[in-house]
């Protein structure tokens, strides 16, 4: 295998100990500007693209450094990163705001461009973050993070020297996983097994140290099985809960370490009689009483031997935990496998009946699978899933910050719980919501607009009062001048000697063609509602003509990205058929031959 | 299939990492990228077309003249608010259902915009009626408080801030504070 596939391999297994999310920036009330506390609800409520929108408009006086970061950070927030990032860059390198939030920012920025899969940039604002790091815990993810890209780009040696610094892999779990992870890509396998070992024994307090106690327990043996080193994986896995996330590969991995119990690794990591204070572990399944004691007997294996195991002995221990898996959910993939791997045991020991039970009942619920498999493929495409899962705060600004925390109830959800957790997914599922949202967002505005035009939503103000208010701020056109105006009109009647004022006022109310003749000509001074309420909803229509097509890209995307992961699953299990078929057709066949040969 | 073959195939299923598999990530990270530089034009070109329609809000569709906005703010860190109710005269103007992270907004000093609308110049009577429950006390019995304020409205924008104080113990308070459209 090639220095790179490897380091991809090991790079997949390294990205499930994806990083957390981070807190947002945190930023204080002005008590002395009303409109950027405005802005801070909205920021706080995560409409961030009103936050960024009464923040520009805040007059600059009150835009200080303080303000830009806030302005910038709603705008990466809500997913506009090129302009967030020509804010942000001059902003942090100036040096005006304090080491935290500069901190913040940049890692505010790196997540972004890590998510939505910027990966050279995200690398390179974190190169330059070195010299910005502020807290403890900022330091820790910005070392991971960049951990894991020097790992995706093949440099794992990197990826161990930016562990190692500052012993971040010491103040991580995750960070322990991946250095673990590191050291096996780059080659020093046996540092690798020891911290995976390490993680793999250590004590721990809540259900995400446990998940990843069992993922570092699991990969670590699986990397002993890669070299058919059984009796090395075989005490590895026991530790792994027999109800956690990892549990089916546990005991997939189990049967197979039963098999290759013969071989060992040269470097012994693990007592192998390792008790574990734990309950619940894989290693019980072991124990009698945990299986079908009929079955036990019937294999010889409830009798205690002496001396050295036979292949067959240990083909038989491998049945314990194989059938155990067996009575679990058809559709996990560990599960899948074992349907096979049950009857080529069972074959292996000569039970030939018997494994050609199980052939028949694999190739039953393999078929049924894929059956299952391309409903779920069809409810994709009609778009029933996607939609469900952005229902919830439809109307939120969140952007990039939305999370996603609806998943439909129906049979997809569990073909594509591995892809909702990717970032390729959820970052193009939350573009795919945020254009839905502009979508309603800006028909809002056309409504409001529509409204305004025909004149409902408007209270009665006399018309004199409009004028007024509409003149009053406006510069005069000649100073100190007061022109006496004479016009020749058929319009109507026009009051003798008037201002100018006068006469913009009574051709705004008489004569509209003249006034929009004068608005042509001066600008806002004459500005009618009309006209610019007429060329917003121009802009409004050309944007929504814009986003249509968008939409159906990304929604395609989103349907190529879930669809793919199922298509992999199904030609899985079309595997797996192929290969049950020809096993039962084989034994048939040697059935056959031992009946012709009987007759002989 | 030879035991160690088979635990190299089974492996090599598990890990998912077929050529297709990498093929296709790659593909879609790109298309992801391109799709969202974009839609980051788009996004660009709505938040120009904000600006804008904020300034037309208060030029053009409510002028000076009839405008009139209302404001929430709250210095009380352990009353969750539920819902308010906002009427001008018997108008219903605003009923706004507070999600968890609005009363966070709240609490963290930001300022919500209640209303936005066009009134007559004159005399009005706004009223208001805010329903919700102190965290530390009986969740199950709400508490709800009513306010009724009379204002003239002028040739100047109307604005009003409404603010949620403790008044004692487990008692809010409401005070009604003009504001200028300058702050």
């Amino acid at each position: 295998m090639s220095r790179m596939s490897s380091a991809r391999k090991w790079l997949a297994v390294a990205l499930g100990a994806s990083l957390g999310v981070g807190s947002a920036t945190a930023y204080e009330p002005d008590a002395g500007s009303f409109a950027f506390n405005r802005a801070l609800f909205q920021h706080y409520s995560r409409d961030h693209l009103s936050a960024a929108v009464t923040a520009l408009n805040l007059p600059q006086e009150q835009r200080d450094e303080r303000v830009e970061a806030f302005i910038a950070d709603n705008l990466l927030h809500y997913g506009l990163y090129r302009d967030a990032q020509r804010r942000l860059r001059p902003l942090l390198s100036k040096g005006g705001l304090d080491a935290q939030t500069r901190a913040e920012l940049w890692m505010n920025l790196a997540r972004y461009e890590y998510e939505r899969g910027y990966l050279n940039s995200a690398e390179t604002t974190l190169t330059e973050m070195r010299v910005d790091v502020g807290a403890r815990r900022l330091r820790t993810e910005r070392n991971q993070m960049l951990a894991q890209l020097q790992l995706m780009d093949g440099r794992a040696e990197e990826a161990v020297s930016t562990l190692i610094e500052g012993r971040t892999y010491a103040k991580s779990e995750f960070a322990r996983y991946n250095l673990g992870i590191a050291f096996i890509a780059s080659g020093d396998v046996r540092r690798g097994r020891i911290e995976l070992d390490k993680l793999g024994r250590t004590v721990v307090n809540d259900p995400t140290e446990h998940a990843l106690r069992d993922r570092a327990n699991l990969t670590l043996a699986y990397n002993y099985l890669s070299e058919a080193k059984g009796a090395s994986a075989k005490p590895v896995l026991k530790r792994i809960r027999l109800e956690g996330p990892y549990s089916d590969e546990a005991l997939l991995g189990l049967g197979w370490a039963e098999i290759a119990a013969d071989k060992a690794d040269d470097i012994r990591l693990t007592d192998l009689n390792n008790d574990d204070t734990i309950g619940g572990l894989v290693g019980a399944i072991l124990r009698p009483g945990r299986v079908d004691e009929d079955l036990r007997a019937r294999l010889g294996m409830l009798n205690s031997r002496s001396g050295a195991e036979t292949e067959s002995d240990r083909f038989r221990k491998a049945l314990v935990p194989w059938l155990a898996l067996d009575d679990r959910d058809p559709k996990k993939p560990a599960v899948l496998e074992v349907q096979l791997a049950i009857p080529f045991a069972l074959d292996t020991l000569g039970e030939r009946d018997r494994a050609r039970q199980f052939y028949e009942r694999a190739i039953e619920r393999l078929e049924a699978g894929r059956s299952g498999l391309e409903k779920a493929m069809d409810g994709i495409l009609s778009g029933r899933m996607i939609e469900t899962m952005i229902r919830r705060d439809r109307d939120r600004e969140a952007g990039w910050n939305w999370r996603l925390r609806d998943l439909p109830d129906a049979p997809e959800t569990y073909y594509l719980a591995e892809i909702l957790g990717e970032h390729r997914f959820q970052e193009a599922l939350k573009n795919y919501r945020d254009l839905k949202q502009l979508q309603r967002k800006l028909a809002r505005h056309r409504a409001t607009l529509d409204m305004a035009g025909s004149g409902a939503g408007q209270a009665t103000v006399p018309a004199p009062e409009l004028f007024r208010q509409r003149l009053a701020g406006q510069p005069p056109l000649w100073q100190n001048i007061t022109p006496e105006l004479r016009l020749e009109t058929s319009l109507g009647r026009f009051p003798r000697n008037e201002t100018l004022e006068g006469l913009l006022a009574w051709t705004y109310r008489y004569a509209p063609k003249i006034a929009l003749q004068l608005e042509d000509q001066h600008g806002a001074f004459v500005q009618g509602p009309s006209q610019a309420a007429l060329a917003m909803m121009e802009r409004i229509d050309v944007l929504l003509e814009q986003i249509n097509p968008l939409l159906q890209r990304q929604r395609a995307l989103l349907e190529s990205i879930a669809v793919a992961g199922m298509q992999e699953h199904k030609a899985m299990l079309t595997r797996y058929l192929i290969d049950a078929r020809f096993a039962l057709a084989r034994l048939y066949d040697e059935a056959q031959a031992d009946i012709e040969d009987d007759e002989e | 299939m030879a035991p160690a073959r088979t635990v190299i195939f089974l492996l090599c299923a598990l890990s998912g990492l077929g050529s297709a598999w990498a093929e296709d990530q790659r593909q879609h990270l790109s298309d992801l990228r391109l799709l969202d530089s974009e839609i980051q034009g788009i996004k660009q070109s709505v938040l120009d077309l904000e600006r804008d329609m904020a300034r037309l809000e208060d030029t053009q569709l409510y002028p000076p003249a009839q405008q009139l906005r209302v404001f929430l703010t709250m210095e009380v860190f352990d009353f969750e608010l539920d819902d308010v109710e906002l009427l001008l005269g018997d108008t219903e103007l605003n009923r706004h259902d507070y999600s968890t992270r609005e009363v966070y907004a709240l609490r963290k000093g930001g300022v919500q915009q209640l209303f936005l609308g066009n009134i007559s110049p004159g005399v009005h009577t706004l009223k208001a009626r805010f329903r919700g429950h102190f965290e530390s006390g009986d969740s199950a019995s709400p508490y709800e408080k009513s306010i009724e304020v009379s204002f003239r409205k002028d040739a100047t924008p109307q604005w009003l801030e409404l603010r949620i104080d403790r008044s004692s113990g487990q008692q809010i308070n409401v005070r009604v504070f003009q504001r200028e459209a300058s702050e």
